[in-house]
């Protein structure tokens, strides 16, 4: 019986982890999400390198040829990261920065510069895919972009170099009513700003999800990507994001899997398995023994009878 | 029961305060297409039609490009665009009514009456068309009104706008009519105009003599009339024609430091010469420009340097002149210099080049600006900025137990010389997943790292990367493979591998033969078990095929558990008479299983036949 529910409890865990490992992420700006909210036509398309863990030298084999996108960032950023993406941007790499409500203002702040996110949410009742909380950003100073739509946004202020301005009648919805109020600021605003940063280039965006999987191939916004990336070689950060549970248990069974991978787990494994399936068949040749010598002395008793009987009692 | 739903309760309400943040975004798809904002929709079309009063149709056209940004559903999408069509069309008509009313007017001014009859047609024309678009224009503001919910009154008040310009428009085209009809009672005069220059260069700055004559196409001359003198386009001067119709004087040459300009004469008729006399202007005379642009010649020490380093520049400025600017202006990394200039035109000065500085080309850029007849001038030299490349010498294991120290020591030294506290600075060091500062003093390092006992085995890398403190030198990145062993878990495997050993020995090895001697003959006692165990195997299948004769007479089965005696007595009674002979062979079979009794077999045989043969006769 104790053996059935331990067997029974082993089966579950090792479905449930198949089932965690085969399910599709459905994170906010994975890589490996194909659903609305992922990052999966992005990285198919320009194949970023990731970064997993934290911002360091892997920056630095070619600043100049090199960007990194840090996209709707949650974590905050070290002394010791800002510093790397300080010296990164001075050696002429270029940074985009596409936030809304995360921790970009922590990571301008630490940088030194004057920009920073509003974190107010901008509508915009006109200019607009098919809701005001997707506003149609049409005035652009990058040749070949000519209009972008935004997700749910917010604006940049104490720019100097704006690349983007939202529309005269896009406003700061304060409180959130959907409509416009007294006192609430009117556009344009800043949405995209280029700063110059010692030979390098930090351009901040205030819509983390411009270039989501349903937001991608809306109007120009891939173009913008595109303009932004240039020839160089695209990174992305991935160290700033809280993970979901889903994608904890993921990297979890994942981690298992590449220790089962290591020679160590493979011999234990093997070993594991042999004395188990060794034990098993001395077992059942013990039971038949058993068997054997009942019929000898009772020829009339049922064999069969007999072996399930002596299992049942073994256990 | 109602434990479970409390506590699910205050699950969901602890789940739903984690979510007090904004979204990072919605789903496009699941986005609830709106109307746009009636207020603002408005407010672009009365500034729409506020620009087309104003006659600013620039500004209109942007407006109306501007409406076609805006979100409209699908549902009252055509009625939507119709309507901006139609809006469209009408300002492109008065607009180009404007232009050719604009194009009459100065065609008129200058005496030429066919042009201005036939832009003035074109005039009409479009107005007309102006005129018609409005009607329809109108006619779809009802529709329109009512889809997108705007306020008719208020579109029809922007829109009696439009009609107001289309009327004004209109007077105007009669009263421009009426005074081409006019003048074309009248005969309007030609005239000619001819300007002649003192000489074909000249210093830019210094003045030219210039002569002239304007008289009518019957060649008389034009008294008191204002010629305008102009070079590339600019206005230069105007002069009074003489008695004569002639005109002279000097002129300015503007501070244009171009190699040719263009010069000529303009006549436009005013007040009484309007519509008596036709506009005219003379031949382009092509006038070269003189003056001195310097050459400033630069001299740098080294066209390599490192950052803190310091740059001596020497130059002279030259002129063919002789006269000299007053100042040189000098951009190098970022920053912008003046430099003071001697009397023969040397000048020097040194560049410190900042700490900070990326490595790479940069351009210092030497200019002077234009003044009198100096034209701006510029020099640019590139100098190489470079960092002094830092070796990392490292003294390190190559393999290292798990649970063990192990000691690293390093060296910093350069290429070049340098003074040992020059290389001071910290060090990162990164190994398994931890990351530690060290400090370097003197150009020398050391740290201890611990191996963790549970460290799987296997290659790690050590990486140390260098930041110096002077920025003379370059960060220096080097990368060490450290092979980690772990007795632990390489134990496991090992012991499994003495296991299968042990296993593939034993069954691979040769088995004991028995020896023929003792194997040959059975003992007595085994021999005597033998026979008695066939002889129970015999009496026992004869035993059971009794059993499942009687079973199939009466029906009645055996059960497992049931001894011979057990049977009997059950099925006893129910065989009747016939149950002597079942009794006869579970008797011999049960004395010859238990009790050890040679049983004789002949009968037993000889009774089942008996007891099958019920079969046949059943």
């Amino acid at each position: 019986m104790k053996r059935s529910i331990a067997i029974t409890l082993l089966l579950t865990i090792i479905v449930i982890m198949l089932i965690i490992y085969l399910a599709p992420s459905s994170e906010d700006f994975d890589p490996e999400n194909p659903y609305w909210n992922g990052f999966s036509n992005l990285y198919t398309v320009h194949h970023p390198q990731l970064i997993k863990d934290v911002l360091d030298e892997r920056l630095f084999p070619s600043p100049s040829n090199t960007v990194l996108l840090i996209i709707g960032p949650e974590r905050n950023f070290t002394g010791y990261e800002t510093l790397i993406l300080r010296r990164f941007l001075e050696a002429g790499g270029r940074i985009i920065l596409a936030d809304d409500f995360g921790s970009g203002n922590e990571l301008l702040e630490l940088l030194g510069v004057d920009a920073r996110l509003n974190g107010s949410l901008l509508v915009d009742p006109l200019f607009k895919e098919r809701n005001m909380k997707f506003p149609r950003i049409r005035d652009v100073k990058i040749s070949g972009v000519d209009e972008i739509v935004f997700n749910y946004a917010t604006i940049i202020e104490g720019c100097q170099n704006p690349l983007a301005l939202s529309s005269s009648y896009s406003f700061l919805d304060l409180n959130m009513n959907g409509e416009w109020d007294e006192g609430e600021p009117k556009g344009p605003f800043t949405v995209a700003c280029r700063l110059n940063v010692g030979e390098g280039s930090l351009i901040i965006i205030s819509d983390s999800s411009i270039w989501i999987n349903s937001m991608l191939e809306m109007k120009d916004n891939h173009m913008l990507l595109e303009k932004l990336i240039g020839n160089r070689t695209v990174m992305m950060d991935y160290s700033h994001r809280v993970p979901s549970r889903l994608t904890s248990a993921k990297s979890m069974v994942e981690s298992l899997i590449r220790i089962l991978a290591t020679p160590e787990a493979r011999y234990a494994i093997l070993v594991g398995a042999i004395l188990v399936i060794t034990r098993y068949r001395k077992s059942i040749r013990a039971v038949e023994s058993e068997v054997e010598k009942i019929l000898m002395r009772n020829p009339t008793w049922d064999k069969e009878l007999l072996l399930r009987l002596e299992r049942e009692r073994r256990r | 029961m109602n434990k479970i739903i409390v506590l699910a309760l205050t699950a969901l309400l602890a789940t739903a305060l984690t979510y007090t943040n904004l979204p990072r975004h919605l789903n496009p798809q699941q986005a609830e297409p709106e109307m746009p904002s009636k207020l603002e929709l408005l407010m672009i079309y009365g500034s729409i039609i506020d620009a087309v009063i104003s006659q600013d149709f620039t500004h209109a056209f942007e407006k109306i490009h501007e409406l076609y940004g805006v979100y409209i559903p699908e549902n009252v999408k055509y009625v939507y665009d119709r309507f901006n069509e139609l809006l469209s069309k009408e300002v492109s008509k008065l607009d180009q009514t404007s232009i050719f009313l604009n194009e009459t007017k100065l065609k008129l001014s200058q005496g030429l009456l066919e042009n201005a009859t036939r832009t003035l047609k074109n005039a009409e024309t479009s107005l007309a068309e102006a005129d018609i678009i409005h009607r329809e224009l109108e006619d779809s503001s009802k529709e329109f009104s009512r889809v997108l919910g705007i306020s008719l009154p208020q579109l029809s008040r922007k829109l009696e706008g439009l009609r107001d310009l289309i009327q004004e428009y209109r007077d105007e085209i009669y009263s421009l009519s009426l005074q081409i009809k006019q003048l074309k009672e009248k005969e309007i005069i030609g005239t000619k105009l001819t300007l002649w220059a003192s000489s074909s260069e000249a210093w830019i700055g210094s003045r030219i003599m210039i002569y002239g004559t304007l008289r009518d196409e019957d060649d008389n001359p034009m008294m008191g009339r204002t010629v305008t003198v102009y070079i590339d386009g600019r206005r230069i001067e105007e002069f009074i024609t003489h008695e004569d119709g002639s005109f002279h004087g000097s002129i300015k040459i503007p501070y244009l430091y171009e190699p040719n300009v263009k010069l000529f004469a303009e006549y436009i008729p005013r007040g009484d010469d309007l519509g008596k006399f036709k506009a005219s202007r003379s031949k382009i005379i092509m006038l070269s420009l003189i003056y001195d642009t310097p050459t400033i010649n630069v001299y740098v020490d080294k066209m390599n340097a490192t950052p803190l380093e310091t740059l001596k520049v020497m130059g002279q400025i030259l002129t063919s002149s002789g006269i000299l600017p007053d100042s040189l202006h000098v951009d190098a990394f970022g920053e912008t210099r003046v430099v003071r200039i001697s009397g023969d035109g040397f000048f020097n000065l040194t560049i410190n080049v900042p700490g900070r500085v990326s490595t790479g080309v940069h351009e210092i850029i030497f200019y002077t600006e234009a003044h009198d007849i100096l034209a701006p001038a510029r020099n640019v030299i590139r100098v190489n900025v470079y960092r002094i490349p830092v070796h990392l010498s490292i003294k390190a294991p190559a393999i290292a137990l798990t649970g063990t120290q192990m000691l690293i020591e390093g060296k910093l030294s350069t290429a070049g010389n340098f003074t040992s506290n020059a290389l001071d600075g910290e060090l990162v060091l990164e190994f398994l997943g931890d990351r530690r500062l060290l400090k370097v003093e003197n150009g020398t390092f050391s740290a201890n790292l611990s191996i963790p006992l549970m460290a799987s085995s296997g290659f790690t890398d050590i990486v140390i990367r260098f930041d110096p403190v002077n920025p003379v030198y370059s960060h220096s990145i080097t990368r060490l493979k450290l092979l980690i062993i772990n007795p632990i878990i390489i134990l496991i495997p090992l012991f499994g591998v003495i296991y299968l050993s042990k296993t593939a020995v034993k069954a691979i090895s040769l088995k004991r033969r028995p020896r023929p001697e003792i194997t040959a003959k059975k003992a007595e006692a085994v021999k005597e078990i033998e026979r008695r165990i066939e002889g129970l195997a015999e009496i026992a299948k004869i035993y059971l095929e009794a059993v499942k004769v009687v079973e199939k007479m009466i029906g009645v089965a055996r059960k497992p558990s049931e001894t011979i005696r057990e049977f009997l007595n059950r099925v006893i009674d129910i065989l009747g008479e016939k149950a002597a002979i079942f009794e006869e062979i579970s008797y011999i079979a049960e004395t010859a299983i238990y009790g050890g009794v040679k049983p004789d077999m002949k009968l037993v045989r000889n009774l089942l036949d008996e007891m099958r043969r019920w079969i046949h006769e059943a």
